[in-house]
């Protein structure tokens, strides 16, 4: 079926157009109109999506600027359709969550601040130029900066500049790799860099640059200091779109320029990439563990849980022999992206709940929250039985299909990687049990105020997400495993 | 000389005989010279709009060069200053700074650059220089209440003569190797290349003093610091142009066989700009001097540009500059506007809480300071993006790593900029300072100005395939 509109950049530019609209003028209901308008365009883009190729879909071509062979290319595939799908999803939520959550003065900047990012964040996943992906990766970190420093917590304009010079900082060893990759390809096409083949030794120079780039983004240790301040400082919005999105553009760089290009430059370093994800698991685990504010716990969690995301990436590598096992481990590890969007997003909205009643995230200032509020508590103790991995909900999935695949390439990895089982549990049940459960011993908590109407639908929408994934997994592995099984092929045609 | 050649040079007589009427009727009419001088600009856009050559001609005895690309950056000219006098005039108006003068010596200097970039020997090359940068030194002192200005116009006197000394030397250097002030017969003249190699040295020196290189560099911030802003808007722009173009003519035209010689020297001099500019500037509270100093880093990756440009071509360094100076020109407009009488918005803490003052002030100076970081969608980024892609292709990526390290230092300052007009709460005193120094000619101008910053930068072709029009494919 042909469709006229150019369907992927009305999803792009819409939001941004709007939320450049409310700067000006502003209007309540706007943001959340846009969100609605957005998931609609983005369920019939899903209903219009071929899943049974891996080829990239409604492609959009322009020329840009000819003179530097730059192109305005936008393609879809199953990766970038879920992964956008997840972007609107939680721009939504956020944009519902401001209606209490937001001073009304502030309102209108804070949700065009965060409809024009969603925009840009499409953008990264649409983009098939080299280019045109790099200007709205770096592109989305001007809004996010502002929403930090502006609307954060006492330390925010520390934490923002951390965030933004990290972020810069490995960026421009991703603009460099591109160039290069440009000038070998005489094309900045993400395409035709996927038929390049370079050299091995400048495949390896490109993979250290590239995993620079990319690992501070997503945020791999040791490269991670910038996240516990940033999702800490940043208000609720702000923590739930970096955690929830921003985190995986790092990831889906690695699975758009570092594992088809430079499969050899990835296979030769596959090592190191495993043992600094098996860190993260393990030895970020315990650190969350003795976390005192809440937010800076699931700011570790969350590094603890993209750990297995680039392992299951990258433990490909370990297992050339056996493709069926090695495309498990990457579609657990897409998995692990969408679940860990959902879920880390829903933890920071509970942890904001609490914060715009109490005004404080530290955990020993709570205890005894479900004699006050029974609902939140339940929604509190499903998302935190997600963030751990109980099999039924989303979390289970993906890192499920990773040990598994890493059992395959060792049965030590599969160790490592299993220790979360148990970290994970320590630090988010002990979190949870000193905030919810115990007898009040904090005057304020007894006066909490119940969940408002907006919530509700927040935390429901989220739960539903949640055990939706975790009880029929089929439905993301159904658009997922064409490319993924694609992006095996690519990576593993190295012998 | 043929009377037809005179139809080439009519935006020179033009510029050059309106300055002097301006300056005759200025005594009479106080408040003419303002409207007489955006006419006579406009008068020079569409008489070189209308005329502009399709094949280089060469005239005066060879020196002087009429072609696309001297056209076009004159053009960029007659834009820049007009762009110029709309800006400062409510604050010129304020300091009783309104004068005939500061039009007529600013047009004389503008015709000291159109000589400049038309030049083709030595000769014409150093007057259109000194003619450039005499009114320059007056243009500082105009003010005569403040002893700064005196200051700086002193340090800017005696540095420019020295570097016009150091250029002296160094052609006379290349006249007794070549026996010729000819660039073309410089070029092709069977010579000693010691001597002439002396004497690149010496003009290289000469033109890096100029632009402020880095070793040559102390002079600039001093000077920025020290002008009054309308003025330090003037020195930062318009003569980066100029001295640009006679900087491609003599590599090109006079140099162009030593290129393996000066490629090192720009490399050298690049390469520390961008590093000592970029650090350094962090040190600033005075964003003036900040500026001078994001000034010498842009400086550097200009002369980067120029250090590629032998293999992979000018158009990157030409792009590069006519952006930097658009966007530079762009931010002093917005310090003016925070100006008023008697407050000059001088500290980067005179921009705290400029966002809930000046919303729209504000967020201009914020796509100005992240086009200037070379943050996309901005414009500078794509300037960037072109000189590096020049430096990657020449097969320099670990010197693109290098350049880009030093660029990310660099945004903090302009971030810094940021975090003061958006993170912070102005003070008292800062809440009580009325409304900027701007008509609303001029607020609407600057508005489209650093609106364009962002335009442009969704579209770069369109300056682009000017540059591509202008070198001639």
């Amino acid at each position: 079926m042909n469709i006229t509109v150019p369907l992927l950049s009305t999803i792009i530019w819409l939001p941004i157009i709007a939320g450049a609209v409310m700067l000006l003028w502003p209007m309540r209901y706007l943001p959340i109109i846009i969100s609605i308008i957005s998931l609609g365009l983005c369920i019939s883009l899903g209903a219009h999506f071929d899943a049974s190729t891996w080829q990239m879909q409604h492609m959009e071509n322009m020329a840009w600027v000819p003179a530097l062979k730059l192109n305005y290319t936008l393609g879809v595939d199953g990766i970038s359709l879920l992964l956008v799908l997840l972007t609107v999803f939680m721009t939504f939520l956020v944009n519902i969550a401001a209606f209490t959550q937001v001073d009304k003065k502030q309102f209108n900047a804070y949700c065009a601040a965060f409809i024009i990012m969603q925009g840009l964040m499409c953008g990264v996943f649409f983009a098939l130029d080299a280019v045109l992906f790099y200007v709205f990766f770096e592109a989305m970190m001007i809004p996010m900066f502002l929403i930090i420093g502006l609307w954060g917590g006492p330390e925010r304009v520390y934490a923002t500049f951390k965030f933004i010079l990290y972020t810069f900082f490995g960026s421009l060893f991703l603009l460099v790799s591109i160039l290069y990759l440009g000038h070998l390809a005489d094309s900045f096409s993400i395409l035709d860099f996927h038929k390049l083949s370079v050299g091995l030794q400048a495949q390896r120079w490109l993979f250290w640059a590239m995993l620079f780039a990319f690992a501070v983004k997503v945020p791999m240790w040791p490269v991670h200091t910038w996240l516990p301040d940033a999702h800490t400082e940043a208000p609720t919005g702000g923590s739930v779109i970096l955690a929830a999105i921003t985190l995986k553009m790092g990831a889906y760089g690695m699975l758009r320029f570092m594992l088809p290009v430079l499969p050899m430059g990835c296979a030769f370093f596959a090592g190191p990439v495993i043992i600094l994800s098996l860190i993260a698991i393990g030895y970020i685990g315990l650190v969350a563990i003795i976390q005192k504010d809440m937010k800076k716990l699931i700011a570790y969690s969350s590094i603890a849980h993209m750990g297995f995301v680039t392992l299951g990436m990258f433990i490909a590598f370990k297992m050339i022999d056996s493709e069926p096992q090695a495309v498990v481990g990457l579609e657990g590890a897409i998995i692990q992206m969408l679940s860990h969007g959902l879920v880390s997003g829903a933890l920071f909205f509970c942890v904001g709940a609490l914060y715009v009643r109490m005004h404080t995230r530290m955990i020993d200032e709570y205890g005894g929250v479900a004699n006050v509020l029974p609902l939140y508590a339940a929604f509190f103790m499903l998302f935190a039985l997600a963030n751990v991995g109980l099999p039924g909900t989303s979390g289970f999935v993906g890192e499920f299909m990773v040990i598994l695949a890493s059992f395959r390439a060792s049965p030590w990895y599969a160790f490592f990687a299993a220790t979360t089982l148990v970290l994970g549990a320590s630090y988010t049940l002990w979190m949870y049990k000193r905030v919810v459960f115990g007898d009040i011993t904090n005057k304020l908590v007894s006066s909490l105020q119940v969940l408002t109407v907006n919530e509700r639908v927040v935390f429901t929408l989220l739960a539903v997400a949640i055990l939706l994934i975790g009880v029929w997994p089929n439905l993301l592995l159904y658009p997922l495993h064409e490319p993924a099984t694609h992006l095996v092929q690519q990576m593993l045609n190295i012998r | 000389m043929r009377i037809a050649e005179l139809s080439l040079v009519y935006p020179e007589i033009l510029v050059a005989s309106a300055a002097s009427i301006i300056l005759l009727i200025g005594v009479y009419f106080k408040r003419g010279a303002y409207v007489l001088s955006l006419v006579t600009l406009l008068a020079a856009i569409i008489m070189t709009v209308a005329k502009l050559p399709t094949m280089s001609h060469t005239i005066f005895a060879g020196g002087f060069v009429v072609d696309r690309f001297a056209n076009v950056m004159k053009l960029s000219l007659f834009v820049l200053l007009g762009l110029i006098f709309i800006y400062s005039k409510n604050y010129m108006t304020m300091r009783k700074f309104m004068n005939t003068e500061f039009f007529v010596l600013s047009l004389f200097s503008m015709l000291g650059m159109m000589i400049l970039i038309s030049s083709r020997n030595f000769l014409s090359m150093y007057l259109g220089l000194e003619l450039l940068v005499l009114p320059l030194y007056a243009l500082i002192v105009m003010v005569k209440d403040e002893s700064k200005y005196a200051e700086a116009a002193i340090k800017y006197f005696v540095i420019g003569s020295m570097g016009a000394g150091i250029l002296l030397y160094g052609i006379s250097f290349v006249y007794g190797a070549t026996g010729s002030f000819e660039f073309a017969e410089v070029m092709t003249a069977k010579t000693s290349p010691l001597t002439l190699q002396l004497g690149l040295l010496f003009v290289v020196a000469g033109i890096a003093l100029e632009f402020a290189a880095v070793p040559f560099h102390m002079w600039l911030p001093d000077v920025y610091e020290g002008s009054p802003t309308a003025v330090t808007m003037l020195i930062g722009t318009l003569p980066k142009i100029a001295v640009f173009v006679i900087t491609y003519r003599l590599l090109t035209e006079a140099f162009g066989n030593l290129d393996m010689q000066w490629m090192h020297l720009l490399l050298a001099l690049g390469m520390l700009s961008i590093a000592i500019g970029n650090v350094l500037a962090i040190a600033q509270d005075n964003i003036k001097r900040m500026l001078a100093y994001s000034t010498i880093g842009h400086i550097g990756f200009i002369l980067l540009g120029l250090f590629t440009a032998p293999s992979a071509g000018y158009i990157a360094t030409v792009y590069y500059v006519l952006v930097y100076v658009f966007m530079v020109l762009a931010s002093f407009g917005i310090i003016i506007a925070v100006s008023k009488q008697g407050f000059e918005a001088e500290y980067i803490s005179d921009y705290s809480g400029l966002a809930k003052r000046k919303p729209w002030l504000a967020f201009m100076m914020l796509l100005v300071m992240l086009s200037l970081a070379g943050v996309p969608p901005l414009l500078g980024f794509y300037a960037k993006f072109l000189i590096l892609q020049n430096v990657v292709t020449a097969g320099y990526p670990l010197l693109a790593i290098v350049a880009l390290v030093f660029t990310v230092i660099g945004s903090f300052y302009y971030l810094r900029v940021i975090k003061a007009m958006y993170f912070e709460e102005s003070s008292k005193e800062l809440a009580t300072v009325a409304n900027g120094s701007l008509t609303t000619l001029a607020g609407l101008v600057l508005s489209v100005h650093s609106m364009l910053l962002l335009v442009l930068g969704l579209v770069p072709g369109v300056i682009l395939s000017l540059c591509l029009n202008m070198l001639g494919g």
